[in-house]
Order: C-alpha cells, then sequence, then structure tokens
C-alpha cells in the first residue's frame, strides 16, 4: 500500500501534495421492534489527494481503489492549475515523519463471531419490548476497524488502525393517547466488555421513557440549575469548543483570545490525546499529531484549535484537529471538549438549595445566531436539598458566555460521556467526539419550553 | 450493471433487486478571503438486497464487482434476520422525468470555474466577506429486480450558492443556494444576488416589533418550517405499529388553506426521478389537500407493515435500509397576489429565512432565531430588526395562517408560497 500510495504522490506535480488513505471494515446490524430488519458488512475505500497549484489553488481529488490513485494526483495537480483568485495560505511546515499505530487482536472487533453480536442485540430487543407500555424498539449496532493513511511532500508517512464498537438504542412508550421516548448510546474503543455492560444497564431504558410520560410539565421561570455531567459536557461542547475553532469556515471565526465567557473558576479545554475515546486520534487529517489545549483558564477564552494553515496565520502551532470530509478542505473540529473538575460531589452542591433543577440528560442542542437552545432529555425537580419529582419540558436557553457565567460551582466527580456523539459542522458533516465535565450548578437561568 | 449480480441472487435467492449508482461531482469554492479551491469526486456504489424463506437479507458496496462476495453477505444476513417478506414491483411502463440536463453534464472544471466568478462579481459590492461556491454532479441511476424491472436514467445536478461572513453587530450570517437538474442561467444568478440585497439593503433598527404582530413568511422560510410536518406524513415514523394516517398531528387539523403535494415528476427537480430506488414508478402523491391529510409516503417495507402499497418513495444507501423519503414537495400556491398579501400585513414583519428546524414532531415546541425579520410598511420594508426569536409549534403556527400567495418558487427540492400568519409572537433574541 505504501509503495503504491509513494508513487502516485511522487508522480503528481503540484509544489504541495498530501494523500489521505482511508479503508473501514464494518458491521452494522439494526433490530426494529425486537426482529433484525438489517444486516451489512462491508469494505469501503476512499482515497483523497490534494495538491497546492502554481497557480495557488488548493485542488483535490478522490479515488476508490489505490490503483487510481496516480490518476486522482494528476486530476488533482490539473484542476491546481485554475487560476482562481488571491494565493491560498499555505499549510504550517511539518517535521517529516513515520510512524504506524496498528490495532491489536484482542480489540481487532473484525474478531467477533456473527452469534455473539446476534445473540446480544436479540436478547436486549426482546428485554426492550417486554414492557407492554412499549411500542416501538430500535436497536443500531456497528463495529468497524478504520485504517488510515496518510503521505505529505514534506516526508511524512503515517498509518492507524482505530477500531470501534458502537451501539445505540430508542424505545417509544405509548399510555392515554401520549408519546414518550427515551434513548441511549455507547461508543467503545474495541472492549466488547462495554457493550455487553451497558446492554445490561439498557434494559431500564423503557422506565426511562415511562418517568417522563407521568412527568409533570415544568413550570417556566428563572431557577437555579444542576446540570449533570453528561448535560454539562455539551454545554462545554457548544459554548466553549464551539467558540475556539480557528480553522473551521473562514465566515464563522472564533471569539478573540482575552475574551472572557465564564466565571473565574472555569477551566475547559480540547484533549485529542485522551485514550481510548471517539475524538481521539494517531494524527489528524493534515498529518499533525494531536495535542492537548486548555482553550478556557479563569473562564478567559486562552487558545484556539487550528489546522495547519489557520496555525501559521496565528504564528501558533497547529494543534492537530484538522479533519476534511471526502475530498473538501480540512478544517478545524473538536475531539473531545471538557470542563476541567472542581471540588465536592453532587450532595455539595445540592446542600442548601431550597429549590431548583437537576437536567439529567440532553436531547438536542441547537447554536443559531448567538443564542443556545439545550432540551433536556430527563429533569427533576430539587426540594430541600434533595432531588425530588420528574419533570419534562425543561429547556435551557440563551447566549453561552450568559450561561457560562451563570456557573457558581463545579463539583469534582469529572466523567468522559462515552455515548456515540457526534458533532455536525458548519457543512452538516457529523464528526465523532466525545465531551466531559464534572456536575454544574447555575445560579439563576431561564428554563421552561424551548 | 446490475444484470450479473442479479443473476447470481437469483440463482440461490427467491428474489432479488438492487440499486446502483454513479456520479463524478466537481466542487468549486473561492472563499471570501479570495482563496479558491476545488475537488473532483468519482465513485460508485451498489445495494443488494435478497429474499429467501421469508426473509429478507442486505449487501452494501462502495467498490462494484464482487458480486459473488455481495450475494453471500446477503444471503447471510437472510439467514439471521426476522421475518419479513417484501413483494417487489412487476414491470411497468414508466413516466418521463427530466432527470438531467445536457449543459450540466458536459460542464467542466472551466465552466464551473467560470459561473462561480460571474457570481462573486456579481456580489463585489458587498466586499470581501462574501464566498462563493459551484457544485456540479452528473451519474447515472439503475434499479433493477428479478422480476424484469430495469430502469436507468441519467442524473445531473448543480449547486450554486453564497456565504456572508456573519456581521460583528448582530451575528448574521447569510447562506442561500439554488439547486437543480439544469446549468444556472443569468435569471438564477440575479435571483440569488436579489435574495442577497433583500436581506442587505433595508437599514437596521433599534426597536423591537409589538408583542404580537401579523407575519408574512416567505418561501424559503416556508420550507424551512414546515419540515417538522413531514413526519406526520411518513408511514409509520411515529408509531411503527399501525398509526393511521395523520396520527402524528396528535387529532389537530390542518387550515383548508394547506394544499401539500410531492411531485417526483417535477420538471428538473433535485428530486425527480421516474422511479424510486426500490423499481416502484413515480407518481404525484397528494399528502394534504385543503387541510386535510390524503397520503403518507412509504417504502416497501414500511408499506407492508402499514398493510399499504409502497408510494414510490423509497431512497437507498449502500449501508442502510431502505427508507421513506420526500422527492419534491410543493405546496400550492393560494389565492392572494404577492403584493395584496404583503399590504395585508399592514404595520407588520416579512421573515425572509428560517434556520432549519429541530423538532420531533408538528406539536413539539420549535424556537427558532432569526435575523432576517423585516418591518413591513404598506408592504414594502423598511428595515431589519435585530434578531428575533419565534417560539411556536408548526401546528400552532398554522393554525394562525390566513392567507397564501399566488406566486410560488423553488428552493432546492421544496416549491412554496409566501403566508400569512395573524398574531405572531415575536421576541427579541
Amino acid at each position: 500500500m505504501r509503495s503504491i500510495l509513494e508513487a502516485a504522490l511522487t508522480a503528481s506535480a503540484g509544489d504541495y501534495k498530501t494523500i489521505r488513505f482511508q479503508r473501514a471494515w464494518r458491521t452494522q446490524i439494526s433490530f426494529l421492534d425486537g426482529a433484525r430488519e438489517f444486516a451489512c458488512q462491508s469494505e469501503d475505500a476512499e482515497g483523497v489527494v490534494r495538491c497546492l497549484g502554481r497557480a495557488g489553488t488548493w485542488a483535490s481529488a478522490a479515488f476508490r481503489a489505490p490503483s487510481e490513485a496516480r490518476q486522482a494526483a494528476r486530476q488533482a495537480a490539473e484542476l491546481s492549475l485554475l487560476r482562481l483568485g488571491r494565493p491560498p495560505v499555505e499549510p504550517a511546515p511539518l517535521a517529516p515523519r513515520e510512524a504506524s499505530f496498528g490495532c491489536d487482536r484482542a480489540h481487532d472487533p473484525r474478531g467477533l463471531g456473527p452469534t455473539a453480536t446476534h445473540s446480544l442485540l436479540q436478547a436486549l430487543g426482546a428485554r426492550l419490548s417486554a414492557d407492554p407500555r412499549v411500542i416501538h424498539t430500535r436497536i443500531h449496532y456497528e463495529h468497524r476497524l478504520d485504517e488510515t493513511w496518510l503521505l505529505t511532500s514534506d516526508g511524512v508517512v503515517l498509518r492507524e488502525e482505530r477500531p470501534e464498537i458502537s451501539i445505540a438504542a430508542l424505545v417509544v412508550v405509548s399510555a392515554n393517547g401520549s408519546l414518550a421516548r427515551a434513548a441511549d448510546s455507547i461508543a467503545s474503543p474495541g472492549e466488547w466488555q462495554d457493550i455487553e455492560h451497558w446492554a445490561s444497564e439498557t434494559g431500564r431504558l423503557p422506565e426511562r421513557a415511562v418517568a417522563r410520560l407521568h412527568a409533570a410539565p415544568l413550570r417556566p421561570g428563572r431557577y437555579p440549575v444542576i446540570l449533570a455531567p453528561c448535560f454539562a459536557a455539551v454545554l462545554a461542547h457548544r459554548a466553549i469548543g464551539h467558540s475556539c475553532l480557528a480553522g473551521s469556515s473562514p465566515e464563522d471565526p472564533p471569539l478573540a483570545l482575552g475574551t472572557r465567557i465564564g466565571p473565574e473558576h472555569l477551566d475547559a479545554g480540547d484533549d485529542g490525546t485522551a485514550p481510548g475515546l471517539r475524538g481521539t486520534h494517531a494524527f489528524d487529517h493534515e498529518g499533525t499529531e494531536p495535542r492537548h489545549t486548555v482553550l478556557l483558564r479563569h473562564g478567559v477564552i486562552v487558545a484556539h484549535l487550528h489546522t495547519r494553515a489557520s496555525a501559521l496565520v496565528a504564528e501558533v502551532p497547529p494543534t492537530g484537529n484538522a479533519r476534511a470530509e471526502g475530498a473538501g478542505p480540512p478544517g478545524a473540529r473538536l475531539a473531545n471538549t471538557y470542563i476541567a473538575n472542581g471540588q465536592g460531589s453532587l450532595e455539595d452542591l445540592l446542600r442548601g438549595m431550597a429549590s431548583g433543577v437537576y437536567l439529567s440528560g440532553p436531547e438536542s442542542a441547537v447554536h443559531a445566531h448567538g443564542r443556545l437552545v439545550m432540551r433536556a432529555a430527563g429533569a427533576r425537580m430539587i426540594r430541600g436539598g434533595e432531588l425530588a419529582e420528574p419533570l419534562k419540558g425543561a429547556a435551557l436557553a440563551g447566549d453561552p458566555a450568559g450561561l457560562l457565567g451563570q456557573v457558581d460551582a463545579a463539583a469534582g466527580d469529572f466523567q468522559w460521556d462515552r455515548s456515540a456523539s457526534r458533532c455536525e459542522g458548519p457543512t452538516g458533516w457529523l464528526v465523532p467526539v466525545t465531551t466531559g465535565a464534572p456536575h454544574l450548578r447555575l445560579v439563576d437561568v431561564p428554563l421552561g419550553r424551548p | 450493471m446490475t444484470a450479473p449480480l442479479l443473476d447470481l441472487a437469483s440463482r440461490r435467492a427467491r428474489s432479488a433487486d438492487a440499486v446502483l449508482k454513479s456520479d463524478e461531482t466537481i466542487s468549486l469554492t473561492l472563499e471570501a478571503s479570495g482563496a479558491g479551491h476545488v475537488t473532483r469526486y468519482a465513485g460508485s456504489w451498489c445495494q443488494l438486497r435478497v429474499q429467501l424463506e421469508g426473509r429478507v437479507g442486505f449487501a452494501g458496496s462502495t467498490t462494484p464487482g464482487s458480486w459473488a462476495a455481495m450475494v453471500d453477505v446477503a444471503l447471510e444476513g437472510a439467514a439471521r434476520s426476522g421475518p419479513g417478506e417484501l413483494r417487489l414491483p412487476e414491470p411497468t411502463p414508466c413516466p418521463i422525468a427530466m432527470t438531467s440536463h445536457p449543459a450540466a453534464a458536459v460542464a467542466g472544471p472551466a465552466e464551473i470555474r467560470q459561473l462561480a466568478l460571474i457570481l462573486a462579481e456579481r456580489l463585489a459590492r458587498y466586499g470581501d466577506s462574501v464566498s462563493t461556491w459551484v457544485e456540479r454532479s452528473t451519474g447515472t441511476v439503475e434499479v433493477a429486480n428479478s422480476l424484469g424491472v430495469l430502469v436507468r436514467y441519467d442524473a445531473t445536478l448543480v449547486g450554486l450558492g453564497l456565504q456572508l461572513a456573519p456581521s460583528p453587530e448582530d451575528g448574521a450570517g447569510l447562506q442561500v443556494s439554488h439547486v437543480g437538474v439544469a446549468w444556472p442561467g443569468t435569471s438564477e444568478i440575479e435571483q440569488l444576488c436579489a435574495e442577497v440585497d433583500r436581506r442587505l439593503v433595508p437599514p437596521a433598527l433599534n426597536g423591537v416589533p409589538p408583542a404580537r404582530s401579523r407575519v408574512c413568511l416567505a418561501p424559503r422560510a416556508v420550507a424551512a418550517l414546515l419540515r417538522p410536518l413531514l413526519g406526520a406524513l411518513t408511514a409509520g415514523a411515529l408509531d411503527p405499529r399501525g398509526a393511521p394516517p395523520g396520527s402524528g398531528l396528535g387529532g389537530r387539523g390542518l387550515p383548508d388553506l394547506v394544499t401539500l403535494r410531492d411531485d417526483p415528476l417535477a420538471d428538473r427537480r433535485p428530486g425527480t426521478r421516474p422511479v424510486d430506488d426500490e423499481g416502484v414508478a413515480s407518481r404525484t402523491l397528494p399528502l394534504i389537500e385543503a387541510g386535510q391529510i390524503r397520503g403518507v409516503i412509504a417504502d416497501l417495507a414500511s408499506g407492508a407493515r402499514h398493510g399499504v402499497p409502497s408510494t414510490g418513495h423509497a431512497r437507498r444507501l449502500p449501508h442502510a435500509p431502505p427508507r421513506p423519503a420526500f422527492s419534491n414537495l410543493i405546496f400550492d400556491a393560494g389565492a392572494t397576489p404577492v403584493a395584496a398579501l404583503r399590504t395585508q400585513v399592514g404595520d407588520g414583519i416579512l421573515v425572509l429565512d428560517l434556520p432549519e428546524v429541530v423538532a420531533s414532531g408538528p406539536d413539539a415546541p420549535i424556537t427558532l432565531v432569526t435575523p432576517w425579520a423585516f418591518r413591513l410598511a404598506d408592504g414594502e420594508a423598511v428595515g431589519r430588526y435585530p434578531p428575533m426569536v419565534l417560539r411556536t409549534t408548526v401546528l400552532d403556527m398554522l393554525e394562525r395562517l390566513v392567507a397564501v400567495s399566488d406566486e410560488a418558487f423553488w428552493i432546492g427540492s421544496w416549491r412554496c408560497p409566501s403566508l400569512l400568519f395573524d398574531e405572531v409572537e415575536l421576541f427579541s433574541a
């Protein structure tokens, strides 16, 4: 493989060239209402040659089979001769290096037998459907091994094998003409035991949906609020991470360094090196080694996440956050975004709260025109310092800095959220990510109908 | 060509069907910075479905050609799947559908570059914050089954669009695009530029509108608002065990000004096709007539679950089960001339665009923030409000519908008129 890709890189014209080639071995299985609906095994391949030509145009051409790489390199070189406008920013230089990051056999999901996966999914489907109030269940399972090659004309030759097993379940319950749903998911870097453990816990999903069905609607108003770690983590991702993407879209610049968007005690970052998480890779789509970047220190933005081009403009090192959708140009995307640990426990945060609301799971988060709306899948009233009756219809809305500014305490119970999360970029392309946070308390925020 | 694949599959399965799609796409972007990039993608994919002993199995590939391996995978899947048998369509005459355009099919990088440069030049007066893009796809679709269905058609698609960087004052970024089968001409470029002018020419206003106003939604905003309605018009989307059509509306009706149909035979639109991805012949499907739900879309599997035939709305991907999907959606124009409709707004609000609506259904609460709300006075937009928030449900909004314009416009695969709503609450963001 390496020799084929190197030959294509060498044979093409252009001042600067990269080849990225990815193969994925995937097995997907879906169960609908307890019966297997769909199963598919596949081996997919896609490569991209990217080239900066003398005319100052970045051009790329996609290919499927390695044997087509040379032709794609020629096409990219031809396209790069189109004169389109001002010369683009060149990428920050990259030191030559060669490395291969393989997957050990124990974590290669291709070794999973069809019987084990089928039995687990069938048993889970039966458990989820057993409650008579459940009218619909859907389970989607996928295991995959991704192999990525990256070669650049500055002498970089990298290869990574990356395993992942993910599973997601949805139940819909009905009673008295009303419907409610509950969903959960997990992604694991090839650990089958993680999936088995998750499946045993997920049998309780119908109970969550039923609780939501019978929950009292939240009375809109301003409340002190405690966010569960998974909810706080999505706030970190949307409100902090997305404000710090420098090489994402020229039309969507980051907030300036030095901008205060949180209280003094709030620290946050993006850690592309955290082991075993969805956003962790051995190298990004430009060949840069990922790093741990502190984005927010004492509530103030102290760094941005960069591609090689945006890093050169900002005169900082690239952060290893470049991702390219197919043959498109790379942009900075989030990896594993977090709010740092605080002190104490959930009980410490609850203590002394006469009343308030606990938001336990994010259902959706939409950030548009400076306003963030986060819908809660689960919520509880807080009364006398304890979690009380379930609520529904809770949504947190406001400008991100305004919401972060209301954080008055973070507990010391940081958790990475292991769900199969994906982040939608400017073009709608979904990138696997992980988010993490401890419990957060916000003093006075508007809650109500989204 | 799917013939060898179906031949192999038919020898080992009771029935089989397949879809094979191939395309070549060139995308070109001129960034606001003045830099440009161009990409070329070429590829194909195939999905095979087999039926054996009352069970269904699938195989997909993005490197078609290993037909025997695909048949093995599909049969293995069928052996483990739950019971469920589908009745594949028989060969029938295909309707005529204009899915390709010669100029679009032959356009190369030079023509694509020229189109992007023309658009960029037309928008040069907005300074260096505008980026433009053009994307052209050309390819073929082949759908076939073991009962003798074999349909092959060419398809082209051209997108042309622009982005304006968000303004530092209110964060309002602008994205508009045109998508169609044909190669765009001067009129499409002028329409895009006019859309930019309509948003940016009126001066900014400092005040906020009254708490309740008459609101006119322009076609682009209408297309965005109505998306949550579509779940209720899809077989089994909310209750796959047999909810009657329209049950997703929670027993609520729609005003008789609402008439919506799905038309896969519309002339040269993005969703146009002679057959769906399961080989069912395309036809126009009434969805809502004068406020009454008349139909829901179904593919073979969702139709079988509900005891109804497929409506010819299957969409297939290489590695996912077929799902029902809309083709081109047409909201019928009404009787009120656009000028009269705007005059009827009085001292009210014109909303040119809304963000993509995320909601679980038409009765689910939604919060939409739009920077494109304008004060209308005597039918003219006299200024742009600061970003406004619309909190509603789609059904609540439609209950306030009082007039539909007599002109409708294509927004991608939607054709929408302008709509006038009474007593709508908009808040300052």
